[in-house]
C-alpha cells in the first residue's frame, strides 16, 4: 500500500513538473500597444487582423487596449505610475506634441531599416516619403511610422459642379470666379463653421503656406520679438482670410459664425454649400448622408501669384505607430510595425477604412483619387497648421486661433491682422518668460 | 375651477411650468424618434417622421457593443459605493451634527470645503497612489474612489437631516441608560431613514452619471462604465457619421436610467418631504 | 467640557462625565476612519498637487524643474486663464439668480397643488436631466441649439418668430447656451429641496392671511419664501460650489465631437485645467501649470463659500 501510494505521487510529482517547466518554456514573449481606434471601428478590424496573424506567425502575444481617441492623455498617468507600455499610435501631430515633447518616445529610424515580414523591402523602401519627412527632425530623427495617410483639400461634388459647367479651380481668382457662379445658383461657396477649431485654423496657416511657405509660420509663432510678423507678407494673408469673411467677398456659408460640426460637413454634402476644406475622412463621414447622386471630387488651397510658397505643396497629416522611450519589448514592437506594413494589410487598410495608405503601389480608395492625385504632383508635403499646434500649443489657442476668428469673421482687415499677430505674439512671450 | 384675476401670476407660471416641462418630454420624443431615422434623414427633415421605423440602428449599435457589460459594471460599483458610503456617512453626521465635541466644527467645514474640490485637482497624485497598490482599471478601485469622493456631499446632506431632529427622545434614551450606539442604531436611525434613502438615492444618481473618475482610471473595455461607454460610443460613432446609430446608443444608455430613476423617484420625493415635513 | 449650543439646530446636552466617556467611544469610532480616508484621499492629494505647482512639468516622465511660483505669476498675465475665471463667476453669479428666481416660481405653483400624485410628477420630470450623462445631454442641447436645423430655431420658424433666430453656438450667445443647459438641468435638482421646504411649513401659519383674503401669490411671497430663507441659502452655497466643478457639461459642450475642444467663451475653470493638463487636440500638456490652476480654483471655492455663508447663513433657524 505505502508503496503504491508513494509511485502515485512521484509520478504526479513528476508530471506536474514537466508540466510546469513546458508552460515556463511556453510562456512567450509579448508588447503592450495601446491604440487610438475603438472596437468596433472599421480601423480596429483591420489592425485586430493583423495582430492575430502576428501572434500567430511569431508565436507571440500582443497585449492590445483598444483606448480610443484620447490615448495618449490616457498614458500619461501610466507613465507616471512607471507602467510598461511599449507602442501607440496616433497622428504625428498629437505624437509629436505630446510624447516627443514630453520625452518619452523613442526615435523610430531603425525600423525604416528593417525589412517587412513575408515581403523583399524595407519599410523605408515602401513608404512614400511624404507620409513622414515633415516629420524628421533636424537631427535626423524621426518619432513615427505611418500607416495611415491624410491630407486635406477642398471637397465639392462633381455631378453638381458638371450641371453648372464648373471646373475645379487652381488659382484664386479661378477659386473667386467659381464662388461666383455657385452664389448666382444660391449655393454658398463654402461650408464652414467658425466654432470648431479645426476648420478655424486651416484657412490662415494655409494662407501662410501658399504666400510665405512651409515652416514660416512655424517660425514667426515661435519668435518673441514679434519681428517676423513684419514681414509685409503677413499682411496679404490676412487680406486673403478678409476676403473669406462676410465683410469681404462673403464666401463663408450662412451662418457660420456659429456652426459647430458636424453642421458644416452636413450642409456640404446635402447641397447648401459647394465646396468644403476637411480632411479625406469626409468621404467615410458623409457618405451615408450624401445620397446616391452625389460624387466626390477635391482640389488643393488655391494658388497665388507672386507668391513663395510651393504652389504643389499639399499638407500631410499621416496616423502612425509611435515606441516608447522605455519600452521593455520595443523590439518586438518595431517587428510589428514593419509587419502591418505589409501589402496585404495596405490594401485591406484601403478597402475597409477608405483611407489612404503611405504604402508605395497601393491604389487610394475611390472617393480620394482626386486627392492622392494632388499628393502624387506635390513637390513637398507641409504638416498640419504648419506644426504650429504640436510646437507652440499655447501660442496656437490663444494667439493664432482667436485672430484666426476675428478676420474669418470679418472683424479686422488684413493689415490689423498682421499687426495683431506680431503685438499679440510680442505680449503672449512676455507674458511666458516673466 | 373659477378664474380668479388675483391668481393670474399662477397661471402664468403654470404656462411657463408647462412648456419647460413640455420642453423636457419633446426633447427626449425628438432622441427616440431620430434613433429610428437613417443620418440622411436626421439631417434633412428635422420633424419628419421616419420614413420606415426600422430598428437598424439599435441592431447595428448593439451588435458591435458591450452594452449590457458597462451597465452590469455601473450597477456593481455605484451600487457598493452607495451603500458604503452611507455606513461611512450616518454615524459621523450623526456625531458633527449633534454631538458638539471639541473640534467638531473645524471637521465639519473641513468636509463642507471638501465637496468644493474638483476631482481634476487631485486625480494625478490619487492615480500614483492608486497604482501602487495596483487598483488601477478595476472595480474595486474605482468603488474606493467613488465612495470616498462621495462622503463630503453625503456627510454635509446628513447632517442637515439630522439636525431637524429633536433631541428629546434621546435626552429620553440617555436618562433610560443607553449607550450611544444603541440610542444611535434604535433612535436616530429610525427617525432619519427617509433622509438616509434620499441621501443615497442622490449619490446614486450622480455616481451612476460620473466619468471623469472612470475616464482616468479604466482603461479596459471589461470593466468600463456605462457613461465611459457612452462615451466611447459617441466617438466612435462620429468617426464613421452614423448619427442614427448615434442616437440608438444614447437612447439605449437613456432609457434605463430613467425607467430605473422613476420607480426610484417616488421613494425619493417621499422620503425628502417625509423626513424635512417631520416639523 | 461639552457646550451647550442652540446654533444652527439642537444638540444634546451634558451633565457629567458618565455622558462624556459614553459618547467619546461612539464619536471616535465613527469619525476616525472616516476623517483618516477623508484626508488620505482627498487632503493628501491637494498637498501633492501644491507641491506639483510649483515645478515646469509636462507630466510625461520625471523631468521636474523647480520654479517656485512663477506659474502662479504667469497665471495672472494668461488671458485664457483669466477669461475662464471670468466666465465660472458669470456661471455662480447669473446662474444663482436664473435658477433660484425659476425654481421659487415653480415651488409656488407646485406647493399649490392639491394632487399629491401631480407634484410628484412634476417634480419627477423636472429632475431626470440629472439622471442622465452629462455628455449626452451636451450633444442633445447642441442638436437644439444648431443654427439651420436645430429644434430651437425651427420652432421659432414654425410658430413665425423668425426675427428671433440666432447663431445660437456663436461667441455672442455661446455662453448664454451654455448656462441654458446648466439652468435646465439645476432647476430640477433644487426644486426637490424647495418643494419639501415649503411643504413643510404648517397651513396653520397660512390661516390668518387667508382670512384676510389674501392671494396665494401673496401668501407665497410674504409668508412662504421668507421661511424658507434656509434652504435658498443652502441652493446658493450649493450652486456656487457645483458651477466651479461642473466639467461634463462644458468639456463637451460646442466642441463638437472629437474634433476640437470646448471654446474658451464656455469653459469655466475646471475645463480649462484638465484642457491644459491634457489637452484634446491641442496637446498643451502643462501638468504643473495646470495644478496651480488648480489650487488658484480651490482658494476661489473656499473663500467664495465662506463669504457666502457669512454674509447671508444668519445661522439661526426660525422656530415654528
Amino acid at each position: 500500500m505505502f508503496k503504491k501510494s508513494n509511485l502515485l505521487l512521484s509520478i504526479t510529482l513528476m508530471v506536474g513538473l514537466l508540466l510546469l517547466s513546458s508552460t515556463m518554456v511556453m510562456a512567450n514573449e509579448s508588447f503592450t500597444y495601446w491604440s487610438m481606434w475603438e472596437k468596433g471601428e472599421p480601423q480596429q478590424k483591420v489592425l485586430e487582423q493583423a495582430i492575430k496573424d502576428f501572434e500567430e506567425q511569431f508565436d507571440v502575444t500582443v497585449n492590445v487596449n483598444w483606448a480610443g481617441r484620447d490615448v495618449v492623455t490616457a498614458l500619461k498617468p501610466r507613465f507616471l505610475s512607471g507602467e510598461n507600455i511599449d507602442m501607440t499610435d496616433q497622428s504625428g501631430e498629437e505624437l509629436y506634441g505630446g510624447l516627443v515633447a514630453g520625452g518619452v518616445a523613442a526615435t523610430m529610424n531603425d525600423v525604416l531599416e528593417m525589412s517587412v515580414p513575408n515581403e523583399d523591402a524595407t519599410v523605408g523602401d515602401v513608404l512614400i516619403p511624404e507620409s513622414y519627412d515633415a516629420y524628421v527632425r533636424e537631427d535626423g530623427s524621426l518619432y513615427i511610422i505611418p500607416y495611415n495617410f491624410i491630407t486635406s483639400v477642398f471637397w465639392y461634388d462633381k455631378v453638381l459642379f458638371n450641371d453648372l459647367g464648373i471646373e475645379a479651380p487652381e488659382t484664386w481668382d479661378e477659386f473667386l470666379e467659381m464662388s461666383e457662379i455657385l452664389k448666382d445658383n444660391n449655393i454658398d461657396p463654402v461650408a464652414f463653421g467658425i466654432q470648431t477649431d479645426v476648420y478655424r485654423g486651416y484657412f490662415p496657416y494655409h494662407a501662410a503656406e501658399r504666400i510665405l511657405g512651409k515652416n514660416a509660420l512655424n517660425n514667426a509663432a515661435s519668435d518673441p520679438t514679434g519681428e517676423a510678423f513684419e514681414d509685409p507678407r503677413w499682411e496679404r494673408v490676412g487680406d486673403i482670410l478678409y476676403q473669406f469673411s462676410k465683410e469681404g467677398k462673403d464666401l463663408l456659408m450662412q451662418g457660420y459664425e456659429s456652426s459647430v460640426y458636424p453642421a458644416p460637413q452636413m450642409d456640404w454634402v446635402m447641397g447648401m454649400a459647394g465646396t468644403f476644406y476637411c480632411g479625406t475622412w469626409i468621404p467615410v463621414e458623409t457618405r451615408e448622408a450624401a445620397g446616391e447622386n452625389f460624387e466626390y471630387g477635391a482640389f488643393k488651397f488655391p494658388t497665388f501669384e507672386d507668391a513663395d510658397g510651393d504652389p504643389t505643396a499639399v499638407e500631410t497629416y499621416p496616423i502612425g505607430f509611435s515606441v516608447l522611450k522605455d519600452a521593455e519589448n520595443a523590439d518586438l514592437a518595431k517587428k510589428f510595425v514593419a509587419f502591418f506594413l505589409q501589402e496585404k494589410y495596405a490594401k485591406q487598410w484601403v478597402e475597409v477604412t477608405k483611407n489612404m495608405t503611405p504604402r508605395a503601389g497601393v491604389e487610394a480608395p475611390a472617393e480620394l483619387a482626386d486627392a492622392k492625385k494632388l499628393l502624387d504632383n506635390a513637390n513637398s508635403t507641409f504638416r498640419l497648421y504648419d506644426g504650429v499646434q504640436a510646437d507652440q500649443p499655447e501660442w496656437y489657442a490663444s494667439v493664432f486661433l482667436p485672430l484666426a476668428s476675428e478676420v474669418l469673421l470679418g472683424e479686422i482687415n488684413g493689415e490689423e491682422y498682421a499687426e495683431k499677430m506680431r503685438t499679440e505674439t510680442i505680449k503672449f512671450w512676455e507674458n511666458k518668460n516673466n | 375651477m373659477k378664474f380668479k384675476i388675483s391668481e393670474i401670476p399662477k397661471y402664468l407660471i403654470n404656462l411657463f411650468l408647462i412648456l419647460w416641462i413640455g420642453f423636457t418630454v419633446f426633447m427626449f420624443l425628438w432622441l427616440i424618434i431620430s434613433s429610428f431615422k437613417s443620418t440622411r434623414e436626421i439631417y434633412m427633415g428635422v420633424w419628419a417622421l421616419p420614413k420606415t421605423f426600422g430598428f437598424d440602428n439599435y441592431i447595428r449599435v448593439l451588435t458591435d457593443f458591450g452594452l449590457l457589460r458597462f451597465m452590469l459594471n455601473s450597477v456593481i460599483v455605484v451600487t457598493i459605493s452607495t451603500l458604503l458610503v452611507l455606513v461611512l456617512s450616518a454615524p459621523i453626521a450623526y456625531s458633527l451634527s449633534k454631538l458638539r465635541f471639541p473640534g467638531s466644527s473645524f471637521v465639519s467645514m473641513s468636509f463642507i470645503i471638501g465637496i468644493g474640490i474638483p476631482i481634476q485637482t487631485i486625480f494625478i497624485p490619487l492615480y500614483i497612489m492608486i497604482s501602487k497598490i495596483s487598483l488601477t482599471d478595476s472595480l474595486v478601485g474605482l468603488t474606493i474612489l467613488y465612495t470616498v469622493t462621495s462622503l463630503p456631499f453625503t456627510i454635509y446632506l446628513l447632517m442637515g437631516f439630522f439636525k431637524t431632529i429633536p433631541s428629546t427622545l434621546e435626552d429620553a434614551a440617555r436618562i433610560d441608560g443607553a449607550t450611544a450606539t444603541q440610542s444611535f442604531i434604535r433612535i436616530m436611525l429610525p427617525m432619519a431613514r427617509s433622509g438616509i434613502i434620499s441621501a443615497g438615492i442622490f449619490v446614486f444618481v450622480m455616481l451612476w452619471k460620473e466619468f471623469l473618475l472612470a475616464l482616468v482610471f479604466i482603461s479596459t473595455e471589461s470593466y468600463s462604465t456605462i457613461s465611459l461607454g457612452l462615451y466611447s460610443l459617441i466617438t466612435k460613432l462620429t468617426y464613421t457619421g452614423d448619427w442614427g446609430g448615434l442616437f440608438a446608443g444614447v437612447v439605449l444608455v437613456i432609457l434605463p436610467s430613467i425607467i430605473f430613476y422613476s420607480i426610484l423617484a417616488r421613494k425619493f420625493i417621499a422620503g425628502l418631504t417625509v423626513g424635512i415635513g417631520k416639523g | 467640557m461639552f457646550i451647550k449650543t442652540k446654533k444652527g439646530g439642537q444638540s444634546v446636552r451634558y451633565n457629567n462625565k458618565i455622558d462624556r466617556k459614553r459618547y467619546k467611544k461612539f464619536i471616535l469610532v465613527s469619525t476616525i476612519p472616516v476623517v483618516s480616508f477623508y484626508v488620505i484621499f482627498m487632503i493628501y492629494p491637494i498637498l501633492q498637487t501644491l507641491y506639483y505647482s510649483l515645478f515646469r512639468w509636462s507630466g510625461f516622465s520625471r523631468d521636474m524643474e523647480f520654479i517656485l511660483l512663477r506659474n502662479y505669476n504667469e497665471l495672472m498675465t494668461d488671458s485664457m486663464f483669466l477669461q475662464t475665471v471670468w466666465n465660472s463667476f458669470k456661471y455662480v453669479f447669473f446662474g444663482s439668480i436664473i435658477i433660484i428666481v425659476i425654481t421659487l416660481l415653480f415651488t409656488y405653483v407646485i406647493t399649490n397643488y392639491k394632487s399629491k400624485k401631480l407634484k410628484d410628477l412634476v417634480q419627477m420630470i423636472l429632475f431626470v436631466p440629472n439622471t442622465i450623462s452629462p455628455v449626452a445631454l451636451a450633444l442633445l442641447w447642441g442638436f437644439i441649439l444648431n443654427t439651420r436645423w436645430g429644434l430651437l430655431n425651427g420652432l421659432l420658424g414654425k410658430l413665425g418668430l423668425d426675427f428671433l433666430q440666432r447663431g445660437w453656438l456663436g461667441d455672442q450667445y455661446i455662453f448664454g447656451a451654455a448656462l441654458s443647459l446648466l439652468v435646465w438641468i439645476h432647476v430640477g435638482f433644487f426644486i426637490i429641496m424647495y418643494v419639501a421646504a415649503a411643504d413643510r411649513i404648517p397651513p396653520s401659519l397660512y390661516e390668518s392671511a387667508q382670512l384676510d383674503g389674501a392671494t396665494t401669490w401673496k401668501q407665497f411671497t410674504k409668508i412662504t419664501v421668507p421661511l424658507m430663507k434656509d434652504v435658498i441659502e443652502t441652493s446658493m452655497v450649493l450652486w456656487t460650489i457645483f458651477s466651479f466643478k461642473i466639467f461634463g457639461y462644458l468639456y463637451v459642450f460646442g466642441a463638437g465631437g472629437a474634433g476640437s475642444d470646448a471654446p474658451v467663451a464656455v469653459r469655466n475653470i475646471s475645463v480649462h485645467l484638465f484642457l491644459t493638463a491634457f489637452g484634446k487636440r491641442t496637446p498643451i500638456n502643462r501638468l504643473a501649470y495646470a495644478s496651480s490652476m488648480a489650487i488658484v480654483l480651490l482658494i476661489l471655492v473656499a473663500i467664495l463659500v465662506y463669504v457666502i455663508r457669512k454674509l447671508i447663513m444668519s445661522g439661526e433657524t426660525i422656530e415654528y
